[in-house]
């Protein structure tokens, strides 16, 4: 634990209040950090950073009105040089890659945050790169896995919403035979035992949201 | 097979049937015919011999003849002789024309040239000479007498003789063509009965598979879809052909099954629009909970050496934390529990609800009221789940933070629209909280948003700091009660 010189300004960002008394509890004990801000939404965790300028940030993924994706994106945009640790209770690989793409530094689960929050804003602001153990895992697991292309990615959500192929041919504009080609593909590259099951893994993993 | 199922059974039936019968009369009509030709010529046949009968008659009248002119010339009795002559000149001449008469019967026998000239010959003849015999007798010219026994009596006896002779061999020709025939018309029986039987039978059974196949075929294909539908398989359907009776119900099962598979959907759906329901207030409430707690716990941990009486402070704190979030997520499981175990009415479980909430009360009891306007509708189950939830948020909020004195739910039972609506009269709700932001999870009100918006319901809550709340549900009736059109 570094003495002196300047604290670690941090900016909480989570939609529930008691995540983020835990944080700012935790952070508040620190001798090298301190809380600057706190906010409920994308929003205003836009708002807050300009004004504070932290210099790390805790963004929750699922909030209402405006995400940590989008969040993430829209300050890396305006501050490229923002490091912004990205916090989340599901791990799925494809929501992992998305954050990772947009700019995040950091990718921390929930439920080892406690364990791991103080050392990953360290690492982070000495210029590291942080993935939960969980999270990493997840990546390896499907990283040599073919990725499903828009179109398939397209094809799965309507799948999940119910949609029979005839109806998916309908809405995309295509024929029944590609969709059925491009369910065939999706079945192949998520390891699926039929639609029902591609959509739940789809899911799962991030490549599709609820 | 495909014009046969555009035929009713009852048609097909009747074919068949029809079919068979008419095989069956053929037959019949063909061994009638050869027994009707068999009759003809045996009809014949006795025509013959009752004609060979009268010329044999005929012949024994002219040998009666020549006998008594032989009687006589011994005799010389002319009286006698005379008497006999004319008894025996009718009967022959009656004989002859009977004679005549059967001929007309036989044109074989009476057009042999021979056997009419003759007979022609001998009816004048024999007359004429029985009158110049009586004659010569009364003359006394007996060597003339005698002369023309050996003569003229001779040649007559002669010819009546060769005439039963042709008729006889007619006769017999006739007879031998009749056994022929006879013969011929036994054996084109013994073939011809046989051989239509087994037709008539060899069609019936190839029409009885058949049709019964044109029946029996679609009836299991039904069966077994059927069947697939009692095991759950919806896609499984009858393939339908031709417009007969059996199509109709083809196609009235795929139809039944499609509105079986629609519902089943709908239900499907509904019941896992209900678990996503749990599994997000669980990750809401519950699990959120956890996690700020294990950072305070980590807080704790740090600070309990150096300074164990902010350590202390802390671990108060979270003590006090932890029970608010059991309180929620019991208050969430609890709410799906009442609603389950308690009967459908909205009303009922509401009061109920509304009561304990009065007696568990801590900030002073609020009287609490609900009124019932408008006739009783059954609303859809998860509809009535949703919105039992939202009143049961409401409420608990009310007692938790409003310290009113009255509390009144409304349930309004419109032809149009289904409305609730509770209110108090406490201390109000403040704009901020109101307004989204902040939304400190005690008010809830982000999750009765959610509720709302479930079931297609409009929510919306008026509240004024110091002049108490109201909050609305409402939604359009197709919504609320369901009509016969469901969303397809």
């Amino acid at each position: 634990m570094s003495t002196g010189g300047p604290r670690i300004r941090i900016l909480a960002v989570d939609d529930h209040p008691i995540v983020r008394q835990g944080i700012a509890r935790l952070v508040g004990i620190q001798p090298d950090m301190i809380l600057v801000g706190e906010a409920s939404n994308g929003r205003e965790a836009m708002q807050q950073f300009r004004t504070q300028h932290p210099d790390v940030t805790l963004m929750d993924l699922q909030m209402p009105e405006m995400n940590g994706l989008d969040a993430l994106i829209a300050i890396r945009n305006e501050f490229p040089d923002a490091r912004i640790i990205m916090l989340t209770t599901y791990v799925g690989d494809a929501q992992i890659l998305r954050a990772l793409k947009a700019g995040a530094q950091g990718y921390l689960l929930k439920n080892t945050l406690h364990k791991e929050l103080l050392d990953r804003i360290r690492a982070v602001h000495a210029g590291r790169k942080t993935i939960s153990a969980d999270a990493s895992y997840e990546l390896t697991e499907h990283a040599t896995d073919e990725a499903l292309t828009q179109a398939e990615v397209r094809v799965l959500r309507l799948i999940a919403a119910g949609n029979a192929n005839k109806e998916i041919a309908e809405q995309l504009s295509i024929s029944e035979e590609t969709v059925k080609g491009q369910v065939r593909n999706i079945l192949s590259k998520l390891g699926a035992k039929d639609r029902t099951h591609a959509a739940m893994i789809g899911l799962k993993r991030g490549i599709i949201d609820a | 097979m495909f014009h046969q199922s555009d035929l009713r059974i009852g048609v097909r039936l009747t074919a068949c049937f029809l079919t068979i019968v008419v095989l069956m009369i053929g037959a019949d009509a063909v061994a009638i015919w050869q027994l009707r030709e068999m009759a003809a010529h045996t009809e014949m046949l006795n025509t013959a011999d009752k004609a060979s009968s009268a010329i044999v008659r005929v012949h024994l009248d002219v040998n009666s003849f020549s006998r008594k002119v032989a009687r006589l010339t011994r005799s010389r009795d002319t009286d006698q002789f005379a008497k006999e002559a004319a008894l025996l000149r009718a009967t022959f001449l009656q004989h002859v024309r009977d004679a005549e008469q059967i001929l007309t019967s036989s044109p074989e026998i009476a057009q042999d040239a021979f056997i009419s000239s003759a007979l022609k010959t001998l009816k004048p003849t024999l007359p004429s000479q029985i009158d110049a015999e009586i004659e010569l007798a009364s003359a006394g010219d007996w060597a003339a007498i005698q002369l023309r026994l050996t003569g003229q009596i001779q040649d007559l006896l002669d010819l009546s003789s060769s005439l039963v002779e042709s008729v006889e061999e007619r006769v017999f020709r006739r007879r031998t063509t009749v056994n022929q025939e006879t013969e011929r018309v036994r054996h084109r029986l013994f073939i011809i009965v046989p051989v239509a039987w087994l037709l008539s039978l060899f069609a019936a059974a190839i029409l009885g598979w058949y049709v019964t196949g044109t029946i029996i075929v679609p009836l299991s294909k039904l069966t077994t879809a059927a069947q697939a539908l009692a095991r759950g398989d919806f896609g499984h359907e009858v393939s339908v052909g031709g417009s007969d009776e059996l199509a109709v119900l083809g196609n009235a099962f795929n139809h039944a099954a499609r509105q079986l598979h629609n519902q089943f959907e709908m239900t499907l759906e509904a019941r896992v629009a209900e678990r996503t329901r749990i599994a997000r207030e669980l990750h809401d409430t519950l699990l959120q909970s956890f996690h700020g707690v294990l950072l305070r716990l980590q807080t704790v941990s740090q600070l309990l050496r150096e300074r164990p009486e902010e350590a202390q402070d802390e671990l108060d704190n979270i003590i006090e934390q932890v029970a608010e979030a059991i309180t929620e997520g019991r208050n969430a499981v609890q709410g799906l529990r009442e609603f389950t175990v308690q009967s459908s009415d909205l009303a009922l479980a509401i009061s109920t609800f509304g009561e304990e909430l009065t007696t568990r009360s801590e900030n002073g009891q609020p009287v609490f009221r609900l009124a019932v306007e408008g006739e009783f509708r059954d609303l859809l189950p998860v509809v009535r789940e949703e919105i039992y939830g939202i009143t049961a948020e409401a409420l608990r909020n009310t007692f938790r933070h409003a310290e009113a004195r009255r509390v009144e739910v409304e349930i309004r039972y419109e032809q149009e629209q289904f409305r609730l609506r509770v209110r108090d009269d406490g201390k109000g709700i403040e704009p901020a909280i109101l307004s989204g932001r902040g939304g400190e999870g005690h008010y809830g009100l982000p999750g009765m948003q959610e509720r709302a918006k479930l079931i297609g319901a409009k929510l919306t809550v008026r509240s004024n700091v110091g002049s108490g709340t109201e909050i609305e549900v409402c939604l359009p009736a197709s919504a609320a009660y369901g009509t016969a059109q469901r969303r397809s």
